[in-house]
């Protein structure tokens, strides 16, 4: 796509108050792969997407998405980038004033001219590919948690992005269904060639899914590579992460 | 950066809000006086702060309204679910206070023999203050409330993020239509208020005096001119605005989980009350002022 790659951090760091998130981290997602955020709870994976997403602001440093920077733009200014984005969030964050389906077309109503039957199909559509084809008319209410995960990653693919943002995918999800969802989101990689970041905990899934992975741990970037480079990193908490958790 | 001397000793005061605050003491002082002059202009900075931000976040609002897009389908939305769904309430309480009112006016009149002037005096208690007050009091309540809890829960539920990461201005979509809608329900059922107080003045003063329905509305708009009406209706306009953005800043700054929604909520209540209060009494000086007669 371009030389800068799909996403680019320069030198990026967050804080909270007192508490410093993120600092001076810098990395590189290609376009049309799939980026892995490794890391313990409360390493700064969560806050790094919403960083790309424009959530969030840094206190320092460059974030460029496909070639743009994103750093000064405000609310307004985002809105072209964001609608090429999806967002998984870690909570899902259903809205739960309507239903499942409505949440999935939500964008489509809001930014394409398509008929009410087009965007109800293509709703419907979404939630089958995520197995929830039976709960359109469902209130998010009603779901599983990991269920909700699952509608979350239904209107998240709802305008076909060509950049997904994922946090935790696999969180309350049954090995099979978690199976499911890892080779979604590998059909939407190679399909629509999208760039996925993906923040996960559970390594089968981040090797299945993840073309590069980066090991995150008190702000920073302890590790960068492949799997197998991460494997022999030599960072011991990297390869006892990677070890300890290979099971899922 | 502003630095500001206080000496213990002397009790000089000092501007609110400096950045540092450098205490002199004598060693004489009371320990008690430095425990509570930090805390106390630690306050006072926070609040100025707060008013601050209130006042960026209504001029925002005010800014978004001659900025695309406007939202229309969903502040018709928001005004059927502000109005329509306060009109019921709204109705009942107007119908108790014309009631209550009559009686009053009644008991009072009588020993002037003024009984004939009930009528028109009830309907101008109602259209001039109480109608638009008790208006906005109960919908600062039963509104504002709802708008605090409402966004204070889809913040803490990152909901309002993911608005924004589909691409929606979650700030126009979620705080200006609902102020928009503030402000034009309000009126309307300020209208409705006085409509019904006036009903339930007719049903105390019914059962009293036996008097007709059409000789009691001829007595009470004998006197009520349009110059009445609108100026006093219109003032709820600004507490729609006051009820709307107060709540919507308190429930879209909402932090801390289940107990910060429940925050949000019941400050959107006390605060938007408070500003009504305040807010009503500057219009009824400014109105005097600007329409002489009208008040």
């Amino acid at each position: 796509m371009n030389e800068a790659g799909a996403i680019r951090f320069e030198g990026v760091s967050k804080s909270f108050g007192e508490r410093k998130v993120l600092r001076d981290i810098s990395f590189t997602v290609e376009a049309g792969t799939a980026y892995v955020l490794l890391g313990r709870s409360g390493s700064g994976k969560s806050v790094t997407l919403k960083l790309i997403c424009g959530l969030i602001k840094p206190d320092a440093g460059k974030i460029q998405v496909e070639n743009e920077e994103i750093t000064g733009l405000d609310s307004t200014g985002m809105i072209p980038i964001r609608k090429q984005m999806g967002f998984l969030f870690q909570s899902s964050a259903l809205f739960d004033s309507i239903s499942v389906g409505e949440n999935v077309a939500f964008a489509m109503r809001r930014h394409t001219n398509k008929p009410d039957q087009e965007i109800h199909d293509v709703a419907q559509k979404a939630l089958d590919q995520v197995g929830l084809g039976k709960e359109y008319d469902s209130m998010p209410s009603s779901l599983s948690g990991g269920m909700r995960k699952r509608a979350g990653l239904a209107r998240a693919l709802a305008l076909e992005p060509s950049i997904l943002l994922i946090d935790e995918p696999s969180a309350g999800l049954d090995p099979i269904t978690s199976s499911e969802i890892d080779d979604l989101l590998l059909t939407i990689k190679k399909d629509r060639h999208a760039t996925l970041v993906v923040v996960t905990h559970n390594i089968p899934s981040a090797r299945a899914v993840g073309d590069r992975m980066a090991f995150l741990d008190d702000g920073r970037i302890l590790a960068e590579g492949t799997a197998n480079e991460l494997e022999h990193s030599e960072h011991q908490l990297v390869r006892e992460f990677l070890k300890s958790r290979q099971g899922g | 950066m502003r630095i500001q001397v206080f000496n213990l000793a002397t009790r000089l005061k000092v501007d609110s809000a400096p950045d540092v605050l450098l205490l002199v003491s004598n060693g004489n002082e009371s320990p008690s006086l430095l425990s509570w002059v930090a805390p106390v202009l630690a306050s006072g900075r926070q609040a100025i702060e707060w008013f601050g931000d209130l006042s960026l976040f209504q001029a925002k609002v005010i800014r978004e309204s001659f900025r695309r897009p406007f939202e229309f389908t969903e502040i018709l939305r928001q005004i059927f679910e502000i109005g329509w769904r306060s009109s019921a309430l709204i109705a009942l309480a107007g119908l108790a206070v014309g009631v209550v009112l009559s009686i009053h006016t009644r008991a009072t009149l009588e020993r002037f023999g003024a009984e004939s002037m009930i009528p028109t005096a009830l309907a101008f208690a109602l259209v001039k203050e109480t109608g638009p007050l008790i208006t906005g009091l109960l919908v600062s309540g039963r509104v504002g409330a709802g708008i605090g809890a409402e966004l204070g829960g889809m913040r803490v539920t990152e909901q309002i993020d993911a608005l924004e990461s589909l691409a929606v201005d979650s700030f126009k979509y979620l705080v200006f239509t609902r102020v928009v809608a503030c402000a034009i329900a309000l009126p309307l059922l300020t209208t409705l208020m006085n409509f019904t107080g006036m009903l339930g003045g007719f049903a105390a003063e019914s059962f009293i005096s036996n008097t007709s329905f059409r000789l009691y509305f001829t007595h009470s708009f004998s006197s009520l001119a349009f110059s009445d009406y609108i100026p006093p209706t219109l003032r709820t306009v600004v507490f729609g605005l006051i009820i709307g953005s107060t709540s919507a800043f308190l429930g879209y700054n909402a932090t801390g989980g289940a107990e910060g929604v429940g925050r949000a909520a019941t400050q959107s209540v006390v605060l938007s009350s408070i500003f009504l209060i305040v807010a009503d009494v500057w219009l009824v000086e400014f109105i005097l002022f600007a329409i002489p007669g009208s008040i």
